[in-house]
């Protein structure tokens, strides 16, 4: 009986299968990561209607974050700041600058800026900004050097997981108050010691149940 | 069991492989196609009917509150029932060297692997968010989230899912002698490459045989368990439950008598229509039939006594919620289906004592359906048992609507449409084993006969 | 926020190519544009105190956009920062809810000026920090988006300016020939501005007609005691001093004036923590079930034309037991009448046993003659003073039927050339043979102010929208005189004026704000030389401290309710087949229709009934046998066979009912449906009753004749689907378990047996392994209960009285949707918190008893260890939580509850939610909704959760101050709203709780216990205070 196939192809069959094992291992890791905000979030920076730079402002003229974002350590959001907050520096400062221009408009007019937003947990995950300023979490340990930053980017995924891992071991983001807002901060030596003190004092016990961010 | 010959008239192997192929290689009769055209209809209604719900809302079906599994479960248990005798006939008779099993275990597979199909859509289509249907599976995730093992639901999921797959690997080694001697036999190129690459370059030496028969064995020996545990743990789905009718510990042998009995029901609808359209009458023969029925009769009354052994126990056990359950499923609003279950399912197969009966095609046929009917009922009964459960302020009465009829006529369609293919494109009968059992592969055939 | 248009196309171009290109497509465009149209008006000007803001919104809209990596959401902050409000927290005002002839004071929630939700003032005499259900629903009415949006003229949009113009024309008119022709009909009030403008606009037209009508209202009541006394009295009732009531058809726990403290009152006395307190006694003779009569320790039925015999009965027996009643010389109970006279001795004798600490009341749509004769009574049993005070009417404008009649009058006669209609809907509710319709074509210019278009504005030449009482400044008092401002929480959504503003702009032709008028009216209460310092006080404290009107004693005129009642005993007649009696009540969802249009209470199950979605006429066994009708169930649904009422020549046919304990030969219909324009709810929902409703018989009346019609109709009932009642399995499996899962007793056996309650066994396996704690033993390690906070919830069913206003405030507080008609005809209702009704006993003379079940919290909870991707699972504290966005809908959970709470969302009840195509819910009605609840899209499962976003803004906040929560910190919406304070939640591993303690009394149950779940949520069982003297049964 004629061959109709060549002799190789007896070496087909196993090869198939290991490559479905592998390919289906692949697509597994493939969606993990860039499935995941990891990849679809991280990097994330809109064009802002104000050319407003967080460098100049939070970086080299050193203002603290908490002069435009009061909401921060009474309220479960920042508050991005009404156009008063600019106009208290801009009507003296810059009054004729091309780049806040809208800022003067909105300021004239009445019609708010309508800013961007970059950092941004499902409308199910109920974050709350001052409960974890009073614990001691920095700025930076969610929103990155916001100093370093031009136009300001989303630096950490924000992801349930990411979430997790630091209210399992919270022990590296934990600061004293009054490093809250220090930008590019180093943990001192005896962190360890420091975390373990301060979680006693200010009885942090970061929960792992669903209730404490889903309602 | 040697005097009865297992195939009837003189045939060769070669009139055998003849008679099989030939049903694949020649143009179909015409009530295929008229089959093929019924059973594709239903296939779209189906398509339309599950379209529809991931539109609207699992709200379009009757489902409510405290009835909250409805036709769809009812189905997918149905199905999953059905699924049994396949495995059942191919493997545990195997091993059991069960002979005569050889005329009808392909088919019988094959009919497990398209119930098993139908079966494992309803759970998938049932739930509210169809879109999210993966979390099911432990993958890794941005939640660092993991199933919940202790879900029967999730214990369904890897039962049925390893079901199939065996089943699947099972029905198709089996399927490669008989494939290659289609490729052997095959006119056109196309059909030589295409039935070649999935005998997997099979030439029938004696060395592939001992492998083959060795793998045969070693699959055998793995789908049995199986065909006992994937209906035992469809059964705890109810049985893990604390609902009265439910929370109970007889329900997996019981669901896996059923199941076979279901299952036997099916095989036989199959097996005589088939054997009629393609006039294989010699080789599944009435003592293949004879066996089916005295099977569907013996699970019956399995059947039979677990329904009483409820209601004993249900009085028995002085739990007030539970007699009251099983007082209801009587003589409640759904009393009906409890009737009909008992009238199908224990009164039917009793006929199955008189040899005449037994014997008689158009009964067999009358009676398979039936009970298959029975079937259903049962699995319909255990779930609108949900109605009232303990606080009366919650009872309810479920009615299923069309779109629950739809689906449940569409996965019939979609079983059919599978089938027929089947028929259609493989050898619907083991050749090679039925050849096994010709009194010409038996060596010592001429021994004892002088 | 049109204003963000400018910019789209601006949005992003580094990393967001896609989506820049995206932000240039008409669609996007669109989605921007169709942000709130309804606020364009506050965004124009964002400094005012309140106006709206909300970052919600936007996400929602653009979720739509998905396809993208990410879709683009704006932040929309102010220019200029109001002084007190921080995004993001909750801020509450005080402020009251006018009603009726009394107010009830409220805490208003608002979320960034938004107000969310509405609960009781704990410092107002009217609502004692409770709110009823009409008060919890009333913040969706504030968001309906059907209420009208500008001023109408001949149906056709016109303006505010353009009224004011026209109104100005007319003015001069009127103002010379002092205001001839020119007449108000104004809705009844009690507000010192109003009544203030009231005298001036009569000041400025002397010649012009008021008239004030109210469908359902205390008018009777009114009359009565002026019949009585010869003035004019509110009475105030002390129920928490009274240790005999006997309510004479009044239903003062639920739909009477100032209910809340009535009930609170009445369940302080009735809240007893051992065998050897004692609990007052309530008597109650009514036709129809009330929630009132299902409180009743006895309960006698009987027609509401019978009841002013059966007073009559009493006051002679008072008058034998020593108590003399005046007012009674010659006038004799009607013969023929059947009474039960060893009832009437036995009340007679506890009440003279209880004198000066007993209260007769009887109900507002009994006669005046009853309320005079019950007055002579309280006086006789030296009740008045103590347990019942009267207080002279101030600032009121009380309703008159006599002045809507010969206001009727006088437009027939062609004698009204202009009538203002200032709010109700008298073409709508107006007694029918007045026939309003016909009177006010004859009108030639009608301006009617209302909040919706409806009815009587489409026969009227102007329509002006009436703003919401959170809208707009106004005042009023409370039942015992306390006087509130009503301050606006929010500018008026749709521009809308109050009727201060308009009755003011009536009076002076020009525009005067609302503020300004409330302010002026005010300087007569608070001192010029601290004007400011006081106002803010009052705005504060939402009252004005002491401004409760003393009390009077009047005198009783004798004779003159002698004369009276002689009349109206000749009047009695016996009900009968051919001669029924119909009684009409306001419905415990709509009232007197006025709520027609809230999906809320539409969707709020009848209290009795169990009924949703429709009015039906309730009849009793015994009548229904007699007409050979029955519950119509037909596959689980009732199909309901339909009766024609035929009264004084005008018929209507509605759906019966079949009620037990309805008086023989009554039919009871509720009033407030059939709506022709309410709104896109309440349009076409039950049958309009008022078609039967005549100004001389307005509550009840004979000669009612009825005629079956073979018909049916379909009713929605979300208790006894398929009217089980009809299914004797059934029936007698409801009365077997009944006793085991609402657990009651007399105070005898109570007494006798102080344990009747505990965790008996009903199943025998239920005495099976225990664990340390004496617990059952489970296979699944239990978690550790014993750190930290564990909460659990007491409610106690001696104090519920069944009136559904925890499962508004549920609703309210829970962003729990509205589901229809449809939908809980197929038993899909979403309410967290259901209440159970049982009837026992015998079908005519039954107990009913209340069980409010909501999610138990159980400890080993049935429904987590099934969900397969553990969507509900047990957290620290003991919650049972559901996590929606986790839950993938297999519904196993909801099968596997025993008490089955748990609520699945079949369709999208919250459109838009789904990100699917399917229409979006209105912008605004998305305003109503708590941002600290996620909005449950369509295919997950939903249940009570304890108010967990309470829990842990309680939690947040001891944490910032570094404490422990307080005992009382967390109160669920149920609890707070809860007028008997019926529910206590709080800390059991705090053995000093409130709740813990009461957990600790004999009378505490689990829920099936039998089954080991082991509820968080336990029960106090029901008490009953039968007479010793009248051997009736109580079931227990």
């Amino acid at each position: 009986m004629a061959q109709i196939f060549p002799k190789w192809s007896n070496r087909v069959p196993p090869l198939v299968a290991a490559g479905v094992l592998l390919l289906g291992a692949a697509l597994t890791g493939f969606f993990w990561y860039y499935g995941s905000p990891m990849f679809t979030d991280v990097g994330y920076r809109p064009k802002q209607p104000v050319p407003y730079s967080h460098k100049l402002h939070a970086g080299d003229l050193g203002i603290d974050c908490r002069y435009c974002h009061v909401g921060a350590e009474v309220s479960p959001v920042a508050m991005v700041p009404p156009t008063a907050t600019c106009m208290n520096c801009h009507n003296l400062i810059l009054t004729q600058s091309e780049k806040l221009l809208p800022v003067r408009e909105s300021w004239a007019t009445g019609q708010p800026i309508p800013w961007v937003r970059v950092h941004k947990t499902p409308d199910y995950a109920y974050f709350n900004h001052s409960i974890h300023l009073n614990a001691g979490v920095g700025c930076e340990s969610c929103h990155g050097n916001i100093a370093e930053m031009e136009e300001v980017q989303q630096m950490q995924p924000l992801s349930m997981g990411w979430c997790l891992d630091c209210h399992r071991n919270p022990d590296h983001h934990l600061r004293p108050a009054s490093e809250i807002t220090k930008m590019n901060w180093q943990p001192p030596k005896e962190q360890l010691a420091f975390a373990a003190r301060i979680k006693e004092e200010r009885r942090i016990a970061p929960s792992e149940d669903c209730t404490a961010c889903h309602r | 069991m040697d005097e009865a010959p297992l195939i009837m008239g003189n045939p060769t192997f070669a009139s055998i492989t003849q008679q099989i192929s030939e049903v694949v290689e020649n143009k179909p009769p015409k009530s295929w196609y008229g089959a093929f055209a019924a059973a594709s209809a239903g296939l779209l209604l189906l398509l339309i009917a599950v379209s529809y719900l991931i539109w609207e809302g699992t709200g379009i079906w009757g489902i409510t509150s405290p009835v909250g599994w409805g036709l769809a479960i009812v189905n997918f248990v149905f199905w999953v029932g059905i699924g049994h005798a396949g495995t059942l006939i191919s493997a545990i008779l195997f091993l059991l060297r069960q002979r005569w099993r050889t005329s009808i275990n392909r088919f019988a597979e094959a009919m497990t692997i398209f119930a098993v199909i139908c079966a494992l859509m309803f759970p998938g289509i049932h739930v509210g968010r169809i879109w999210v249907t993966y979390w099911f599976a432990p993958v890794p995730n941005q939640m660092n989230m993991w199933p919940n093992f202790r879900s029967p639901l999730l214990w369904d999921f890897f039962a049925v899912g390893t079901y199939f797959t065996v089943s699947l690997l099972f029905w198709y080694v089996g399927l490669i002698p008989d494939i290659a001697s289609l490729r052997d036999r095959a006119k056109t190129r196309s059909k030589q490459i295409v039935y070649g690459i999935l005998s997997l370059g099979w030439s029938g030496g004696n060395k592939q045989w001992r492998h083959y028969e060795m793998a045969y064995l070693i699959l055998a020996g793995l789908s049995t368990p199986l065909v006992l545990s994937v209906h035992s743990i469809v059964s705890t789905d109810f049985a893990t439950s604390i609902l009265p009718g439910w929370h109970t510990t007889i329900f997996p042998p019981y669901f896996v008598a059923g199941a076979i009995f279901s299952g036997f029901a099916m095989v036989m609808t199959l097996a005589v229509i088939a054997r009629k359209i393609y006039k294989m009458e010699n080789i599944i023969t009435m003592y293949h039939l004879e066996n089916m029925a005295k099977i569907m009769m013996v699970t019956g009354m399995m059947v039979g006594y677990a329904y009483s052994c409820e209601f004993f126990i249900a009085w028995y056990s002085g739990n007030v919620y539970e007699r009251f359950a099983f007082i209801n499923r009587a003589f409640g609003p759904y009393w009906w289906s409890y009737f009909s279950m008992i009238f199908c399912n224990v009164v039917v197969p009793q006929i199955f004592w008189s040899r005449k009966l037994r014997t008689s095609i158009p009964v067999l046929f009358a009676a398979s359906i039936l009970i298959n009917v029975g079937m259903w009922f049962e699995r319909f009964v255990i779930i609108v048992t949900l109605a009232r459960d303990y606080l009366p302020s919650s009872w309810e009465y479920y009615s299923p609507t069309v779109w629950d009829w739809f689906t449940f006529i569409g996965s019939f369609g979609l079983f059919f449409t599978l089938f027929l293919l089947f028929l259609r494109y493989v050898p619907m009968i083991a050749a090679a084993e039925v050849k096994g059992v010709l009194p010409q592969a038996d060596p010592h055939r001429h021994n004892g006969k002088h | 926020m049109s204003s963000m248009n400018h910019d789209q196309g601006s949005a992003g171009d580094k990393y967001w190519r896609s989506l820049d290109h995206l932000a240039d497509t008409p669609e996007f465009q669109a989605i921007v544009q169709r942000e709130f149209p309804e606020h364009a008006s506050e965004m124009t000007h964002p400094i005012t105190r309140r106006n709206f803001l909300s970052l919600m919104g936007a996400s929602l809209a653009f979720a739509g956009l998905a396809g993208c990596r990410r879709p683009v959401e704006k932040i929309i902050p102010y220019v200029v920062k109001p002084e007190e409000i921080v995004p993001g927290v909750a801020q509450r005002f005080a402020t009251a809810m006018p009603f009726g002839t009394t107010a009830y004071g409220l805490v208003v929630t608002t979320h960034e000026g938004r107000p969310t939700k509405v609960d009781g003032h704990p410092g107002h005499p009217g609502s004692l920090g409770a709110a009823h259900a009409f008060m919890q629903a009333s913040i969706l009415d504030l968001y309906d988006p059907d209420r009208s949006k500008t001023v109408l003229k001949e149906g056709k949009e016109s303006s505010w300016p353009d009224f004011v113009s026209a109104w100005r024309d007319l003015y001069a008119a009127y103002i010379k020939d002092q205001g001839a022709g020119l007449a108000v009909l104004s809705g009844s009030f009690v507000s010192p501005t109003l009544a203030r403008l009231k005298a001036e606009f009569l000041k400025a037209f002397p010649r012009a007609r008021w008239a004030t009508y109210e469908p359902v209202s205390d008018e009777n009541i009114y009359e009565g005691l002026r019949l009585a006394t010869g003035a004019t009295l509110q009475p105030v009732y002390r129920y928490d001093r009274a240790n005999v009531i006997l309510s004479l058809e009044s239903d003062f726990l639920y739909t009477g004036t100032d209910s809340i403290s009535a009930a609170r009152g009445f369940s302080d006395g009735r809240r007893i923590k051992t065998e050897q307190d004692s609990m007052n006694r309530l008597y109650v003779a009514e036709s129809t079930f009330t929630v009132t009569g299902s409180a009743a320790d006895h309960r006698l039925r009987l027609p509401g034309s019978h009841v002013a015999a059966l007073a009559l009965a009493v006051a002679r027996a008072l008058t034998a037991e020593g108590a003399v009643v005046e007012g009674m010389s010659g006038v004799d109970v009607p013969s023929g009448i059947a009474l039960e006279h060893e009832w009437i001795q036995a009340v007679a004798r506890d009440l003279v046993r209880a004198r000066g600490a007993g209260i007769i009341v009887a109900g507002y749509q009994q006669p005046p003659e009853v309320h005079a004769l019950v007055y002579a009574m309280n006086r006789a049993l030296q009740n008045e003073g103590s347990t019942i005070i009267y207080r002279e009417i101030k600032d009121a404008a009380l309703p008159n039927r006599s002045d809507l009649a010969a206001l009727v009058n006088d437009m027939n006669s062609a004698n009204v050339t202009s009538l203002v209609i200032l709010g109700g809907n008298p073409a709508y509710d107006a007694p029918a043979d007045l026939n309003f319709e016909a009177a006010l074509s004859n009108v030639r210019t009608a301006i009617h102010f209302s909040t919706h278009a409806d009815e009587t504005s489409r026969l009227c030449l102007w329509h002006v929208p009436q703003s919401h009482f959170l809208e707009s400044w106004g005042d009023v008092r409370a039942a015992d005189g306390t006087l509130s401002v009503v301050q606006p929480m929010v500018d008026p959504l749709f521009g809308a004026h109050s009727s201060i503003e308009l009755l003011s702009l009536l009076t002076t032709g020009t525009e005067v704000s609302g503020y300004e008028s409330v302010r002026a009216t005010w300087s007569l209460y608070l001192k010029a030389a601290n004007f400011e310092h006081d106002w803010r006080r009052v705005l504060h404290d939402g009252l004005l401290a002491d401004s409760a009107l003393p009390a009077v004693s009047p005198k009783v005129n004798g004779a003159a309710i002698a004369g009276a009642l002689k009349a109206l005993m000749a009047a009695v007649s016996l009900p009968g087949l051919d001669n029924m009696e119909i009684v009409f009540r306001p419905s415990a969802s709509t009232f007197d229709g006025r709520y027609a249009n809230n999906g809320w209470l539409q969707e709020l199950p009848d209290p009795i009934t169990k009924v949703a979605w429709d009015n039906v006429a309730l009849i009793s066994a015994t009548t229904a046998k007699e007409l050979k009708l029955s519950q119509g169930l037909r596959d689980g649904q009732n199909h309901q066979p339909m009766l024609r009422l035929q009264y004084q020549g005008r018929e209507i046919d509605m759906p019966i009912w079949i009620q037990p304990g309805q008086a023989d030969y009554t039919v009871t219909v509720a009033l407030g449906y059939g709506r022709r324009a309410a709104g896109r709810i309440g349009d076409g929902v039950g049958v309009n009753t008022y078609a039967l409703r005549t100004s001389t018989a307005p509550y009840f009346d004979g000669g009612l004749r009825v005629a079956r019609l073979d018909r049916t109709y379909p009713i929605a009932s979300v208790q006894d689907h398929g009217g089980l009642e009809t299914e004797t399995l059934a029936s007698n499996e409801i009365a077997r378990r009944a006793p085991t899962v609402l657990r009651e007793a007399s105070l005898e056996q109570y007494r006798k047996n102080p344990d009747f309650a505990s965790n008996d066994v009903v199943l025998p396996g239920f005495k099976g392994l225990k664990d340390k704690d004496g617990k059952p033993v489970s296979i699944y390690d239990a978690h550790a209960y014993d750190k930290g906070y564990q909460w659990g919830m007491s409610i106690d069913l001696n104090a519920c009285i069944g009136c559904n206003a925890c499962t508004v405030a549920c609703q309210s507080e829970n962003n729990i949707p509205v589901v229809g008609k449809e939908q809980v005809l197929m038993g899909r209702e979403m309410h967290w918190i259901r209440l159970d009704r049982y009837y026992k006993g015998s079908v005519d003379e039954p107990d009913v008893a209340f069980q409010p079940v909501a999610c138990q919290h159980c400890e080993n909870a049935p429904c987590e260890q099934v969900c397969p991707v553990a969507a509900t699972v047990h957290d620290k504290e003991g919650l049972n939580v559901m996590v929606y966005n986790r839950c993938v809908g297999t519904r196993y959970c909801a099968n596997n509850c025993p008490y089955k709470v748990r609520r699945f969302n079949f369709l999208e009840f919250n459109p838009g939610t789904s990100g699917f195509m399917q229409e979006d819910s209105p912008e605004i009605l998305k305003l109503v909704r708590n941002p600290d609840v996620t909005v449950r899209m369509r295919g997950v499962m939903e249940k009570c959760t304890y108010c967990v976003q309470r829990i842990s803004s309680a939690r947040i906040a001891a944490k910032k101050e570094g404490r422990e929560i307080r005992d009382g910190e967390v109160v669920t919406a149920c609890q707070q709203t809860c007028p008997t304070q019926a529910i206590v939640f709080g800390n059991l591993n705090d053995p000093e709780s409130r709740v813990a303690r009461i957990k600790q009394a004999n009378r505490d149950y689990e829920l099936l216990a039998e089954l080991n779940v082991r509820p968080r949520t336990s029960y106090l069982a029901r008490l009953r205070n039968p007479n010793p003297d009248l051997e009736q049964p109580v079931a227990g």
